[in-house]
């Protein structure tokens, strides 16, 4: 009886176990997938984006061409014309800003760049796969959808974000909705995704994001919405992400 | 009547030690106004110049309308805009022949970049042919040269000749590893975000210093050109316009005008004075500081110097009472014997005070020489310490214990004058 | 016997002693208020540092916090939590006592209400000993609201009066609000904001981004105005909720006793070498922080001598004056008192007795006539800006024993002096010169 309260015991722990694998498993598959759909692909990606700003009573427009690999991402802005020309370049955690008059790029580092555009820089990044390590907390239904929902949590100090709350849909694998915690998990920004674009990589269609709305959590009418059109997957060249190559 | 100056001057005589302490007493509560006044009078002057010229506000500051306390908040809705200044400049026309210069100023929050660190600025946008002007200004020159560096007035062109030059402080060289001296081919960035709420970036180029005098904003303000604070904010606008008038005592009048007149038309600026709270607080809270111990201290030495003649005369009468008898027994009246007393009064007061401004000049003159520096709470740097005699002080003190003295004296003596005649001539001279 | 006929002789000339009465009473008025007002500025910085700011009288914190790395990343100077429990320990210990403790951590980010986003500095500290440190007077430390020990909740904020302008809240301005001994009414005076409930956002320790969810809750004057307008002031646990850390910037004790300070500082120093060889202990007046009160205090001094040698001298003269007179008018007294037996001795010592009376009354009447003064001076409430400070300050004059020992000793010793020199002059001469003397 006893021996049989212990192999008992050690086939449910392995079930368990195994399930808790096949849940990890999950929600590593979960991410990839839905990485890949926001620019997550091993080669370059360029798309265009349009983001249109709502803050602090003022709204803003505006346009920028984007190329992005892995940690690396170059937006040059492009509309308006006041602004064309513009660059962020985006190493890692760093930020540097640039247009042509200048004769230096001007680095903002991670502590000065709080508000605006640069702060939903970081929301924009794509690779949660590799910096987050993601647990399915439950299952939910969202607009219709059946969802799971994964904690991210990171797997470094210097990520922007600690925690993120990531509903991805069980159907399409798609991320459709973001929560980006403080330390304490409370909702400080909340993103939600569209995929109307396809993109192409490798002979592969995959539906890529079209629209990512970006909403303060504690103050609702504050909120970015970033339309993005024509992805295409593109080989990048590491020099394009080269600070010191912006002078030149 | 010069009869009785020449009674007067010669009992003076009479009781040589106590006049001598008195005269003393008065001269030394004098001598102590006067230098109290010198200096005082001389921070006024310096925080004058200073506020005008150094921190370019103009004798007059006029911004839109809540733009002081705004600005930082909704730089856009708060700026002057060109039809703003043309509106100004018409209104301003009535007056041209006060003005000496007029400028405009903007300021905005950065960030300077080497390249390779960025550090959190303040950065002040002013109009370089007004920067020259200013900083050759006699006034400022003869009251505040303390705050202006001898790089500044060795290169007041700089910013004529390269309007990209940004001129920064010792202490934000430092923070940012610069080499001082500082170069002037060497590039920085100033980076912020424009009116737009967009992020923007201009070249700016090393190659002046400043001091701001105080040790809150020495590590925080940096001086530029104008139009590239404007490039900066991408803006044509400007925060705020300075009127720089050719004498100081027009300003008041000019400031009620102008409110007068922009009130009339309905248009929307506040008017400033330069050292109006609102846009100068070190100035109200230093002077405020100074005009109270000063008050305080005027308030003292009057009783003290009131207290002495009071006892002088007393004793003085006490001890010629015999003699006040007399007089009025020959036919002197008790007007001209309360006139006779107060004349000695005065005269002693005079003559101790002709003395005392003597001896303050003497010593304003000392002290100056010594070149003593110190440093004021607040301010970056050690300053010298100078007393400035003024002839409108020494003047007014004078007046002041002149009135204290008449006063004192005609009180003492009145009141005396009030005791019968015979027991006047009576008196031993000892109660 | 010389005794009682010194008594008498005050009484008997009185105009003359009214004379020396009014002179050394003035004097005394005049030096007493004077470095009454000093004090008092003196006092009211002491008082901010001390209560106000809960600075206590000992300031621990890493002595690199204010070097170039300091200074570009300060959280790596911070004390850690191990720490804090040593540094806790040894402050609790029987030769140093200092009970309240109130550890701090200074912050900076943003702040919104959702319609406006402002940069803010601030503070969080232990709030419940920090209300203690503040002492009774300071214990209500803010202008409008309540301050926010007053709170269960944690997660309150207090607004510089600046920054709340900024975030367009709105209140009653009333300058008038200090008490007699400096601190505000306890009184919830109120103010309206747009949006109570804020969020204080900023990097945390390792850099990542992090809010704070936080209601506004009252205003206070933070004191300078250029500090005012970015000023918060919260409870540590924000503070370490935002910084994602347990550490704090700095800790401020105040010794149970204020005796020897000093040497209560040398021996924390000590016992701190055993905790971290860069941690270091220093009264608020030797700190970064007392910059601003050593330097104004020695700009006082400057002031405080000058106008004291002033008063000193007027005063001096006056009663010096008086005195001499006072003797030289019983010339013939004395000479009769000489001539019916009594020795220089005697009347050096009679007119000696009567100058220290006099000197005593006079004193004593200057007391009286200065403690009315000060009371009607510091009721009036005159307000008046003083220097950088971002609201007005009230005019007091400190009641200060010191001065007025200092003040009576002085007087006494110059009235007392200026008898004698008079009177041995007069007792030098013949008697039949005395006898004669107009």
């Amino acid at each position: 009886m006893e021996i049989k309260k212990i192999i008992l015991g050690v086939m449910a722990a392995i079930f368990c176990c195994s399930l808790s694998l096949a849940s990890d498993d999950l929600a590593s598959q979960l991410l990839k997938a839905s990485d890949r759909s926001r620019g997550g692909v091993k080669d370059g990606i360029q798309w265009v984006a349009k983001v249109e700003s709502s803050e602090n009573g003022e709204e803003t427009s505006r346009e920028f061409d984007v190329k992005a690999n892995g940690d690396n991402a170059y937006v040059e802005a492009i509309a308006p014309a006041k602004n064309k020309g513009e660059i962020y370049l985006f190493n890692d955690r760093n930020m540097w800003f640039f247009k042509s008059s200048l004769k230096k790029p001007v680095s903002i580092s991670a502590r000065q760049k709080l508000t605006g555009q640069a702060a939903n820089g970081d929301i924009a990044s794509t690779h949660y796969a590799r910096d987050y390590v993601p647990v399915i907390e439950k299952t939910e239904n969202l607009d219709g959808q059946k969802t799971h929902v994964l904690l991210l949590t990171a797997k470094s100090k210097n990520l922007t974000y600690d925690k993120i709350r990531y509903w991805i849909s069980d159907k399409s694998k798609l991320a459709i909705k973001a929560e980006f915690l403080t330390l304490q998990g409370k909702p400080f920004k909340i993103g939600y995704l569209k995929y109307q674009n396809k993109l192409t990589v490798d002979g592969q269609t995959f539906p890529f994001v079209s629209e990512l709305t970006i909403v303060d959590a504690k103050f609702e009418n504050n909120k970015s919405v970033i339309t993005y059109s024509n992805p295409k997957s593109t080989q990048l060249s590491p020099s394009i992400f080269n600070v010191n190559n912006l002078t030149r | 009547m010069n009869q009785f100056w020449n009674f007067a001057f010669k009992n003076l005589f009479r009781n040589k030690r106590r006049t001598i302490s008195t005269a003393t007493a008065i001269c030394v509560g004098f001598v102590g106004l006067n230098l109290l006044g010198a200096y005082i009078y001389r921070s006024k002057k310096a925080l004058d110049a200073t506020s005008v010229y150094s921190a370019q506000r103009g004798h007059i500051s006029i911004y839109k309308k809540n733009a002081v306390e705004q600005y930082q908040v909704k730089p856009r809705k708060y700026v002057l805009t060109k039809t703003d200044i043309d509106e100004i400049q018409k209104v301003l026309e009535s007056y041209k022949n006060l003005i000496d210069y007029t400028s405009s100023k903007l300021s905005a929050t950065a960030l300077l970049s080497n390249g390779t660190k960025s550090y959190p600025v303040v950065v002040y946008g002013f109009e370089p042919e007004s920067y020259k002007k200013s900083l050759q200004q006699k006034d400022l020159l003869l009251w505040a040269k303390d705050w202006v560096m001898p790089s500044q007035l060795e290169n007041l062109d700089i910013f004529i000749k390269k309007p990209e030059t940004i001129s920064i402080t010792q202490r934000i060289g430092e923070v940012m590893a610069l080499e001082y001296p500082f170069k002037n081919n060497e590039y920085l960035q100033l980076a912020g975000k424009n009116l737009d709420g967009d992020l923007n970036a201009i070249n700016v180029l090393l190659g002046a210093e400043h001091t701001t005098g105080l040790q809150f904003l020495e590590d925080t303000v940096v001086l530029l050109p104008i139009q590239k604070v404007q490039e900066l904010l991408s803006t044509d606008s400007v925060e705020s316009y300075s009127i720089y008038l050719k004498t100081f005592s027009e300003t008041d009048d000019i400031i009620h005008h102008i409110r007068q007149r922009f009130d009339k038309m309905q248009l929307s600026y506040d008017v400033f004075r330069f050292d109006d709270v609102s846009i100068n607080s070190m100035h109200q809270g230093t002077m405020g500081f100074l005009y109270v111990m000063g008050g305080f201290f005027v308030f003292l030495i009057c009783t003290a110097v009131s207290l002495t003649i009071i006892n002088s005369l007393t004793m003085g009468i006490i001890e010629r009472t015999r003699e006040i008898g007399t007089l009025r027994a020959v036919g002197f009246n008790v007007k001209q014997v309360v006139e006779l007393f107060t004349k000695e009064s005065i005269l002693l007061a005079g003559l101790s005070m002709i003395v005392g401004i003597v001896l303050s000049f003497i010593i304003c003159e000392i002290v100056n020489r010594l070149e003593i520096k110190f440093f004021p709470p607040g301010a970056s740097q050690k300053i010298l310490f100078i007393l400035n005699w003024n002839m409108s002080i020494a003047t007014s003190v004078f007046i002041l214990l002149m009135v204290v003295t008449w006063l004192s004296s005609y009180l003492v003596i009145n009141n005396k004058m009030k005791v019968k005649l015979i027991s006047l001539i009576n008196d031993s001279g000892e109660n | 016997m010389k005794f009682k006929i010194a008594f008498r002789n005050t009484i008997k000339n009185w105009r003359h002693s009214l004379s020396a009465l009014l002179s050394l009473s003035a004097s005394f008025v005049a030096l007493v208020l004077f470095d009454g007002y000093i004090d008092d500025i003196k006092q009211m910085y002491a008082d901010n540092f001390k209560y106000r700011q809960m600075l206590g009288d000992v300031i621990i914190e890493n002595k690199n916090l204010y070097s170039k790395d300091g200074l570009a990343n300060p959280w790596n100077y911070w004390i850690s939590k191990s720490e804090q429990e040593q540094i806790s320990a040894i402050l609790n210990e029987a030769d140093i006592k200092a009970d309240l403790q109130v550890r701090n951590l200074q912050i900076q980010g943003m702040i919104t209400n959702g319609l406006q986003s402002q940069i803010l500095l601030g503070r969080g500290f232990d709030v419940i000993s920090g209300e203690k440190m503040r002492g009774e007077h300071w214990s209500w430390n803010v202008t409008y609201g309540k301050p926010i020990d007053r709170f269960e909740s944690r997660f309150v904020v207090a607004l510089g009066q600046g920054l709340a302008k900024k975030l367009d809240c709105d209140w009653e301005r009333d300058p008038n609000r200090l008490t007699f001994y400096g601190g505000y009414e306890q009184i919830d005076y109120p103010f309206t904001c747009p949006n109570y409930d804020l969020q204080v956002s900023g990097t945390t320790v390792d850099g990542q981004l992090n809010a704070v969810d936080v209601q506004a809750v009252s205003l206070l004057d933070a004191g300078y105005k250029d500090i005012d307008d970015r000023y918060i002031s919260t409870s540590l646990e924000v503070a370490q909720t935002l910084m994602n850390t347990d550490k704090v910037t700095y800790i401020s004790a105040a010794f149970n006793e204020s005796e020897s300070t000093n040497s209560k500082i040398v021996s924390i120093n000590k016992k701190l070498e055993n905790v971290s060889p860069d941690l270091q202990a220093q009264s608020w007046q030797d700190h970064r922080l007392g910059e601003m009160f050593r330097k104004t205090m020695d700009f006082l001094a400057i002031f405080r001598n000058f106008i004291l040698v002033v008063i000193v001298v007027v005063s001096t003269l006056s009663v010096m004056n008086t005195m001499i007179k006072f003797v030289k008018e019983r010339t013939k007294e004395i000479g009769t008192m000489r001539s019916i037996g009594f020795t220089t001795h005697d009347i050096l010592k009679i007119f000696f007795l009567e100058s220290l009376f006099l000197s005593f009354l006079g004193t004593f009447a200057g007391l009286i006539f200065a403690l009315v003064f000060t009371f009607m001076l510091n009721s009036a409430k005159i307000l008046y800006k003083a220097g950088m400070l971002s609201e007005s300050v009230a005019f007091k004059i400190q009641y200060s024993s010191y001065s007025y020992l200092i003040a009576t000793i002085l007087l006494i010793v110059v009235g007392t002096l200026a008898t004698f020199l008079a009177t041995r002059q007069v007792v030098k001469s013949k008697i039949v010169d005395n006898l004669n003397y107009v």
